[in-house]
């Protein structure tokens, strides 16, 4: 028998819980990949009709080299960040909020720690788990950018 | 005896553990495993165990990677070959909030990534990494015996899907 642990964070909302670090730390986490992966996304798009970075640094006023650092991770990254390499791009950002919902965990448990250990290990589905709810959570999206009115000098 | 049987017994030991997103939009499309010692880890109540460990989850779901197949290239990467190329290490760089991490392992096959030990960065110079590698290839051999982390060069599809490479 192996054993499988999942390390879950997903909680039930609850207006008097306070937070954990780890339930703010990971959300965190994973609202920055989320930005990276649109952001990457599109530029992976851009890129094979031969968008360069140069032209990306170009267009948002940075050097090439900041954009090669930038594009290769989010640790760094600040919401101006992303809106400036989303409209290089030319996109804007499109958000929406979604409740948090029970986690789904994958692989049934057969650890007889589960009860004591520290971590929270691997299960069944909770009972309120809701199958539906699999593809709400896609809330982040990128836009293209409205064209803007020419100027006429 | 193949590289996933001896995987298999090592879960079965529990000196490696399989990480499985918690997350509800759930569709592993890589695997990881995971030492005990960054496991342990995982399960801390902070910050910076909470931002790897979603870092992780969105690796084992199949996000984008980017990597560096260039041994001291890597900068913001998350991924990074280690030298000597020819061990087939990499580390896994969570470079926010600080301190940052480094997880030292390699791959078993495309996709299949274990993870074998967890450093901090701000505590790497020269003889600390080549003492953290050494380690990493100690704690492989020791495990999967003749069977060698995947080393098949430097062509970043030959490890990984969906990656982003900027070599």
């Amino acid at each position: 028998v192996t054993t499988s642990r999942t390390i879950s964070v997903w909680t039930e909302f609850n207006e008097s819980s306070q937070l954990s670090k780890k339930e703010l730390g990971y959300f965190r986490g994973r609202l920055s990949n989320k930005l990276y992966q649109t952001v990457i996304g599109e530029f992976r798009k851009r890129e094979s009709a031969r968008f360069s970075k140069a032209k990306l640094a170009r267009r948002i006023r940075k050097k090439p080299e900041q954009i090669t650092r930038l594009l290769a991770g989010p640790g760094n990254w600040t919401i101006d960040t992303v809106s400036d390499l989303l409209l290089g791009l030319g996109f804007e950002l499109g958000l929406s909020a979604i409740p948090i919902t029970s986690p789904l965990v994958s692989e049934p448990e057969n650890n007889s720690q589960q009860e004591n250990s520290p971590l929270r290990f691997a299960g069944m589905p909770s009972d309120d788990y809701d199958p539906s709810s699999l593809g709400r959570r896609q809330g982040i999206n990128s836009l293209p950018s409205q064209p803007q009115p020419q100027i006429q000098q | 005896m193949s590289i996933q049987i001896l995987i298999e017994k090592c879960l079965e030991n529990e000196t490696l553990f399989i990480l499985h997103p918690s997350a509800p939009e759930v569709g592993a499309k890589r695997i990881i495993y995971l030492s005990p010692v960054v496991m342990e880890f995982l399960g801390r109540d902070d910050f910076r165990s909470s931002r790897l460990l979603s870092e992780l989850e969105a690796f084992v779901m199949g996000d984008i990677v980017s990597i560096s197949m260039i041994p001291r290239n890597a900068r913001s990467e998350m991924m990074g070959m280690l030298e000597p190329i020819e061990n087939g290490l990499f580390d896994y760089r969570s470079r926010a909030p600080r301190p940052g991490l480094r997880l030292i392992g390699g791959f078993a096959r495309k996709d299949c990534f274990i993870a074998l030990g967890m450093y901090l960065r701000r505590t790497m110079n020269e003889p600390e990494w080549r003492a953290a590698i050494r380690e990493c290839d100690l704690a492989w051999a020791e495990r999967f015996k003749k069977h060698l982390p995947m080393m098949t060069g430097v062509d970043p599809s030959d490890y990984l899907s969906n990656y982003f490479c900027m070599d």
